[in-house]
């Protein structure tokens, strides 16, 4: 187990659902923390009743929903004044980028709860172009709830095998990713070739 | 730019590859594990779970874990910490200038006596 995901681990077995509510706020915003390994351990820990699973589940999930949010806030109250400062788009890339990101928010924003990376550039992305809060809060929260529940059933399930499972979604997170940048890649070949507009 | 999606592809099933030994374990695992887990939640860990025992533990942790009574890892380890039980494994190896696992082990045979000796 790697030192990092190891201290972690202590914080949370000291301080429970203090630690738990920083560490999922934290990797929510853009921190690279292991939060789908702490989501497994809390999993562990809770089929041992060391934690509660629904106080879990709850803090868990406000956690990530409120890191989401302020990265959605942060993209949308500074975003355009960064972007339009510092780059001149000869591209003419940022306006089709809103186009698609605004037609197909919900999904992309629900879909991306799964990849933790991708998600956080969504939530930013979704900011800028100013995709509605509710819409963005609730495919969220959606989203968020089915990816925060499963890890943390798999853990429930895992019990102290969860270090093997974590394993394994570490090789199906980075799977994950590598599908997605192909299907950005097959997008853009698309639009290129004029075959799609946005 | 079909080029570069048959390399991305190829980067990927490499990976997958170089990673198959964990989905292996993981198969292993999940068929000891079965149902059992599920049905025996919350009950102490046993014997054979003594393994688990991890350097990023707390003895409060390992306690409840292995449903043990409070203070006897305290006495038999002669902890003097005014932590315990809320002390990482790690913390105390190092204020003891022992290797983590030295204290591990330590703590992995007190759990074992205890256990076999009382159940």
């Amino acid at each position: 187990m790697d030192y990092i995901l190891g201290a972690l681990l202590s914080y949370l077995l000291l301080y429970k659902y203090v630690a738990l509510f920083i560490f999922i706020f934290c990797a929510a915003v853009i921190l690279p923390l292991p939060s789908n390994a702490l989501l497994l351990a809390v999993g562990a820990f809770a089929s041992q009743k060391y934690f509660n699973f629904p106080l879990s589940f709850g803090v868990a999930l406000v956690a990530n929903v409120a890191g989401d949010v302020f990265d959605y806030w942060l993209a949308h109250r500074f975003g355009r004044v960064v972007i339009e400062k510092r780059f001149k788009d000869k591209t003419g890339i940022l306006p089709r980028l809103e186009r698609y990101i605004a037609q197909h928010a919900g999904w992309t924003v629900f879909l991306t709860r799964f990849i933790t990376s991708a998600g956080t550039i969504v939530n930013f992305l979704a900011g800028f172009v100013r995709v509605s809060l509710k819409k963005f809060f609730f495919f969220d929260i959606l989203g968020n709830a089915l990816d925060l529940g499963s890890m943390l059933v798999l853990g429930f399930v895992a019990g102290i095998y969860w270090e093997k499972f974590n394993d394994v979604m570490d090789v199906v997170g980075m799977a994950l990713l590598f599908l997605l940048v192909m299907f950005v890649l097959w997008k853009t070949y698309r639009w290129k070739k004029g075959r799609v507009v946005y | 730019m079909w080029i570069l999606l048959l390399v991305v592809l190829i980067v990927l099933l490499f990976f997958l590859a170089l990673n198959l030994h964990k989905f292996l374990s993981f198969h292993q695992a999940f068929e000891r594990l079965g149902i059992e887990n599920v049905l025996h939640s919350g009950a102490p860990l046993g014997v054979s779970d003594i393994g688990s025992i991890s350097y990023w533990m707390t003895f409060d942790y390992i306690n409840r874990a292995f449903n043990l009574p409070p203070e006897y890892l305290k006495t038999n380890l002669h902890i003097l910490d005014s932590r315990y039980p809320y002390l990482v494994l790690s913390r105390y190896a190092r204020s003891q200038s022992m290797s983590n696992s030295a204290l591990v082990t330590q703590v992995q045979k007190a759990v074992r006596d205890y256990l076999t000796t009382s159940h």
